[in-house]
């Protein structure tokens, strides 16, 4: 499921900033590898803050005007397609991880 | 020796039930199933510990095989959910992972049927069925270990970037000393077995081995299921401090 929420991400990325499939693909694992994120266990929320905090500067290295706004568009279409596919309610380890100690 | 490691693991065993007394409770609250799995596992690996260990630690005989089988068929059982946890935690689509859950269960399985079919529970690195419900155990330890070593890893980046919280990273690394000593138990376990196989009395060294393993599992579970405030005060210090995580 979470490797669909990754197509979903890529597709977006592909159509806010006009870059190609395959740059975007690639721009996208850069951040998660950042991040410290597996592409085929991501949520919602993580990729919020990937797109929040790493992608504005990943996009600016490949040349795409207002990096900022190209994320904030991408990160709001994920967001829009993923409540209507039922993606959004997908956990993460870290979130079990989180309830198994109480924090 | 003999009796410090039978009261350790009676000890264990009780630790256990309390934290899966937790996991359960929060698993009615917040309708979700990988505390349900590890509060089940908990459950029956809990009974199994105490009621297992407390005639030999009484100095009792021991119980009669059909009851100690009975207990055997818990543990057996119980290993289920822990293995389907772990699928579900860290690997919920892959194939791979159904698989290592496939077999596991099968190997535990196979040993529950031979050892009920020779009348009793096998302690012996001699007979197949002990091995292979030796493995059928000592794999989900392995797992579990790796996968939260290598999640660990990858969640002191998160943690950097503020997408994971410090105690939680530093849970997968508990998580993976857990399942690091539970392997350092099971080697006991089958160097027990192997003396049992020479006719021997168990050696000190296995003794020592269990002792220490689950004193150390129940340490880390209980940093991971109750951090006192002080060591996630201390956690949250460290990552400050050290920007690399």
């Amino acid at each position: 499921m979470a490797d669909v929420l990754f197509d979903i991400a890529a597709d977006k990325l592909e159509s806010s900033t006009g870059l190609d499939r395959l740059a975007a693909r690639g721009t996208l694992r850069i951040a998660l590898k950042e991040a410290g994120l597996d592409p085929q266990s991501l949520s919602v929320p993580q990729l919020r803050a990937v797109f929040e905090k790493l992608m504005p500067r990943e996009l600016e290295a490949r040349g795409v005007a207002d990096a900022v706004s190209a994320s904030n568009a991408a990160i709001d279409a994920i967001e829009r397609a993923a409540s209507e596919t039922d993606l959004a309610a997908a956990t993460s380890p870290d979130e079990i991880f989180k309830r198994l100690g109480g924090s | 020796m003999e009796e410090s490691a039978y009261l350790t693991s009676i000890a264990a065993g009780a630790f256990y039930l309390v934290a899966s007394y937790r996991l359960l409770r929060l698993s009615r609250r917040t309708g979700e199933r990988p505390e349900l799995l590890l509060g089940l596992y908990f459950a029956f690996s809990g009974q199994w510990y105490v009621f297992y260990n407390a005639p030999y630690f009484l100095g009792l005989e021991s119980l009669p095989p059909l009851i100690e089988l009975g207990f055997e068929w818990l543990y057996v059982i119980g290993v289920a959910p822990y293995l389907l946890f772990i699928r579900m935690t860290f690997r919920p689509t892959s194939a791979w992972a159904t698989a290592i859950v496939t077999a596991c269960a099968i190997c535990l399985l196979v040993g529950a049927v031979g050892s009920s079919l020779a009348g009793g529970f096998s302690n012996a690195a001699s007979d197949p069925a002990y091995l292979i419900e030796w493995l059928g155990y000592t794999v989900p330890c392995v797992w579990l270990c790796g996968e939260s070593a290598l999640t660990h890893l990858a969640a002191r980046k998160r943690a950097q970037i503020g997408l994971c919280e410090p105690i939680v990273a530093n849970r997968y690394l508990l998580f993976a000393a857990f399942g690091l000593f539970q392997v350092g138990a099971c080697a006991a376990d089958i160097g027990w077995a192997s003396g049992n196989d020479a006719g021997m009395a168990a050696s000190s060294i296995s003794f020592a081995l269990l002792g220490v393993t689950e004193l150390a599992s129940v340490a880390v579970l209980w940093l991971a299921f109750f951090p006192p405030r002080f060591y996630s005060a201390w956690i949250a210090r460290r990552t400050a401090l050290q920007p690399d995580g």
